[in-house]
Parts: structure tokens; sequence; C-alpha cells
């Protein structure tokens, strides 16, 4: 569907934003937050720069297709203005929650898995593709709850959206590790029964470990988007890219950000691990 | 089954106001999930508290780290975010600091909030082409006085019942002197920035008046007319040249 998107890109976040004008640097693309440009007229101008000269991806971090309350559209016009300025490849967002009641709770938070939370979820995807004209990816949530009303596994209520809408998934397999970690699912069966086809973007960040409160003993993965990725993050990775293919992967960090060059080691390391599923693969085939 | 409206609004409240009980039973994962909510309710307040922290760091210099952090952590709770950037959130913080008893001893510190809330906003603003005299001097000069003009989008114009722009300068500047004091005076101040540079200016109550009403939107005669009230020495005509020089317009309204 992106055939002209490869490779592994970097989420761009605001101090690195004059050092990539100012010396530009191999990746196949960036991703950005925009609600990070909204109210920096300075960094939007940076970025539109950047924007010439690499392809940039928009994530999407306060729109809120999980609401109840609904998507708030003056910011979805604010985001649009962006977004048609900086003319992305890709246009991404959350299966999740942030506001309630006029209130933006600055958080990705859990939804139940129901055919209420699907509607929702289904008419607002439909909103925010006929704003913005063109294809919404939405990506797995970190899970660290559930909701026992829930009716449905996540990767059944994603596919219902992707049947529903036509959106695209962005799959974010470190959130899948963590998820299968913290909630006590198969990783592997996961990616398995997501539907391949849908699939337009991975997401690859860090987590970090503390104790479970609520099992003595065990540990809850936290995402952080602080650390480098795990490395049973990039055997999933590794997994997800013999299952779907040579899709486009974003290496995020949003916590503790690192030198530049670290993260363009992680994408070199991305691109590695994704040469090797692939070659095995290919083996595999002949 | 609650309906979703219900159980984000359970969730809000577990996040905001640390009430987990009614969130609870509705919950899956591991043996406590509240506890494991806990952690959105952590990032709830830690983000929050770090975006304040962030966004008024001279206050902090000011009053002290643990002071704005006692202060955020209450405003967080109280004034949850209305806004989808947080670079916007905490406009009315300074408000909250000026009400907060245990700052009483600093009666300034809502004035020096609001004027770094200010210099934060528009150090990242970014210039427009300027109006220059030329351009100006090729208008109707008989509707000139009633036209009105467009400024810069990173100008402000800020009257404050203390000088906090010198406490400003001193703390952007680096230079501490050995003894500070601060007296009550009416202050006008007009905060100019653009691509991160910045200049915090004070300004005679005449012309601070005459370029704050225009800017407001009044036109060039009413504004021209409220600052000669002030001073009748006022020059209305030089006022628009050294406007022109300064590249604060953009256009005519």
């Amino acid at each position: 569907m992106f055939p002209h998107l490869s490779g592994a890109g970097i989420g761009l976040r605001l101090p690195h934003l004059a050092d990539v004008v100012a010396r530009p640097p191999r990746v196949p693309f960036f991703e950005v937050h925009p609600e990070s440009f909204l109210a920096n007229p300075h960094a939007t101008e940076l970025l539109l720069t950047i924007a010439d000269r690499h392809p940039v991806s928009v994530h999407t971090v306060g729109v809120s297709i999980g609401s109840a309350s609904g998507v708030d559209h003056a910011h979805l016009d604010r985001v649009k203005q962006l977004v048609d300025l900086v003319n992305p490849v890709l246009l991404s967002g959350h299966v999740a929650w942030s506001t309630h009641a006029g209130e933006y709770l600055n958080d990705l938070l859990p939804l139940p898995y129901t055919e209420e939370s699907l509607k929702v979820l289904v008419e607002h995807v439909r909103q925010v593709q006929d704003a913005f004209e063109r294809p919404y990816l939405v990506e797995n949530p970190s899970s660290y709850v559930g909701f026992g009303d829930s009716t449905m596994t996540e990767p059944a209520f994603l596919t219902a959206l992707v049947a529903e809408t036509g959106c695209r998934l962005l799959c974010d397999v470190s959130n899948v590790y963590l998820s299968a970690h913290n909630m006590g699912f198969d990783a592997r069966a996961y990616l398995d029964s997501l539907p391949a086809a849908a699939i337009a973007e991975l997401h690859l960040g860090g987590f970090e470990a503390e104790p479970d409160e609520s099992i003595p003993g065990a540990t809850l993965l936290v995402d952080t988007h602080g650390t480098s990725i795990d490395p049973g993050a990039w055997r999933l990775y590794e997994y997800a890219i013999a299952r779907f293919g040579s899709i486009p992967t974003l290496i995020e960090r949003d916590n503790d950000i690192p030198d530049f060059d670290v993260l363009l080691a992680e994408s070199r390391l991305a691109r590695a691990h994704a040469a090797a599923a692939l070659s095995r693969n290919h083996a595999r085939a002949v | 089954m609650p309906a979703l409206s219900e159980t984000q609004r359970l969730v809000r409240n577990a996040l905001v106001q640390s009430d987990f009980d009614a969130v609870s039973p509705i919950l899956v994962g591991g043996h406590d999930p509240a506890a494991r909510l806990a952690i959105h309710r952590r990032h709830y307040h830690a983000s929050l508290v770090d975006a304040l922290r962030t966004r008024y760091p001279a206050t902090a210099w000011l009053i002290g780290d643990v002071a704005v952090t006692t202060a955020a952590t209450r405003y967080v709770i109280a004034h949850p975010p209305r806004v989808f950037c947080i670079a916007e959130f905490g406009a009315d913080f300074p408000r909250f600091l000026g009400s907060e008893p245990s700052l009483s001893a600093v009666p300034y510190v809502e004035a020096f909030a609001a004027l770094e809330w200010q210099v934060g906003r528009v150090a990242v603003a970014v210039d427009s082409p300027a109006l220059t005299l030329a351009h100006l001097a090729t208008a109707d000069s008989a509707s000139l006085m009633s036209s009105s003009m467009i400024f810069q989008p990173g100008v402000v114009y800020m009257a404050m019942g203390w000088p906090v722009d010198a406490l400003m300068r001193i703390y952007l500047s680096n230079q501490v002197p050995p003894q500070f004091h601060m007296t009550p005076a009416t202050t006008h101040v007009e905060v100019r920035g653009a691509r991160g540079a910045l200049h915090i200016t004070s300004l005679p109550p005449a012309a601070w008046t005459f370029r704050h009403l225009l800017q407001s939107g009044r036109a060039i005669g009413q504004a021209a007319e409220a600052a000669l009230d002030l001073d009748p020495q006022f020059d209305p005509g030089r006022a628009l040249v050294e406007l022109c020089d300064l590249s604060l317009l953009t256009r005519l309204a």
C-alpha cells in the first residue's frame, strides 16, 4: 500500500529538530506527534523543512478515538492544518481514550472490548478518516489492566474495526510483548490473529520492568519509551516481520531521549533484524 | 455492565482523584487490578507535574523547585488539562500560585509566573514579513487614523503590579546581584520573541498604552488619543515610525 516507504524510521522529538535540519541524517522516515507542534510555530517551521527532505509520518496522541464523549473536532481541525502542511506518508493514532467531559488526561487509557466500544470507535475512525481524507492507522495499546465485561479479544476487536472502517493497523510490537507479559496471553498467537493485509506500520519502543504489586514476586512491564528495545521485543519483531513481511517500522523514544546517533543505531538494528527474519523466510521457501 | 461513558468516568476519577473503590470491581488483571491501574494515575500526575516544571523553570528558580512541584501536584488534581497540547497546559497556573497560602511571602509570584508563561509562548513564535515605513507611507493618510494594525505573533503587552521584568532579566542573564529588593510598582512591559530570541522591554505608560491598544484592534486615532491622555508630549507619528523600525507590525488591518 505504501511502496515508497520501507525500513526503520525514527520518532522525531523536539530536542533533535534543529540538528536534523542542520545535518540531515540518512533515515527512511521520521514520525512526529502533531500535538508537540501545534503550539510551537518555530518547531513547525523546522518540521516543514524536514518534511521537504524526508518522508514524515504523523502519529496523533490526543485524538482519543475511544472517548465515549466524542472526538474533539476543534483539535482535529488543528491537527488537520498541520497534516495538510506536512502531507505525511502515514497518519495514525491509538485504540485508546484520553478525554472525558472536556478534560484531557494525557495518557492512552484502556477500553473494554465490547460491542458498545466498537460502535464508538467505528464512528470516530470514520469521522477522523473523513476529516483527514486519508486512511488512519490505529495502534494496539500497551495494557496493564482489562475489563471484566469485555466480550472479545483485542485482536478480534481490531479486526472488526478494520472490517467496519477500512482503517489500517499500526502494530506496536513492543506493546504486544508487554501486554502479553502483563495480561498473560501468547504474543505470537496475538500476531497470528491480526489481519496481516491491514498491517501498514510497526512500532518498537522501550519498556521497563517493575514489581507487580498485584502478584507477589512477579514483574510488570511498563511502557515508558525511555529505554532501548528489549531483546524479547526484538525476537517478537522478527516474528512479526516473518508474518507480515517488510513493513515500515518506527523506533520510538519519548523519555530520557538519547543522542540522535543512539536512535540511528537502533534503526540500523531494526533493519538487521528485519533482514534476518526475511532471509529465514526466504530460506524456508526455497 | 456500566456504559462506556460511566466506565471512563470511573477511570478518570481513579486517575485524577485517586478514587479506585468504584472502578476496582470492573477491572481485571493480576490479583489487584486497581494497583495496576495506578500506573496510569502515576503517569497522569508525573507527566503533568513535569510539564509544569518544564514550563515554569524561572518560577522554580524564584521560589524553589520543591515549591513549584508541590503547587503543581495540587494543581493537576484541581485543574485537569482542558487542552490537547501539553505545551498549552498551565496558562492559569500563575493565578493558582498566587492563591497558594504557602507562597504569600512572595506576593509577586503570580506576576512573575504570568510573565514567564508569556515568555515561553512568544519565544517559539515565528515572525511574519514586517510592515515597512515605505509601505505605511503608501496608506491613504485620510483613513490612516481609523485603521488598525496587525502585530507580529510573538508580541505581548503586559501591565503588572510588580517590576518582575527586572527579575526575569536577572534569571535570563544568569547574573544574580548580591541583593535585589522588590517593591510594588506598576510596570508596563513589551515581550517580544521569535525563533528562540527574546526581548523584554519596559515602556513608558503612554507608549505602552498606544502599542497595547493598537494590538488589541483599536484604530490608530483611538490609541493615539489614549496615549496623549496619559502624556501630552506623546508623538503618535514618531511612535508609528518606531513600530515599523522595530519590525513589530505586519500589516494594516
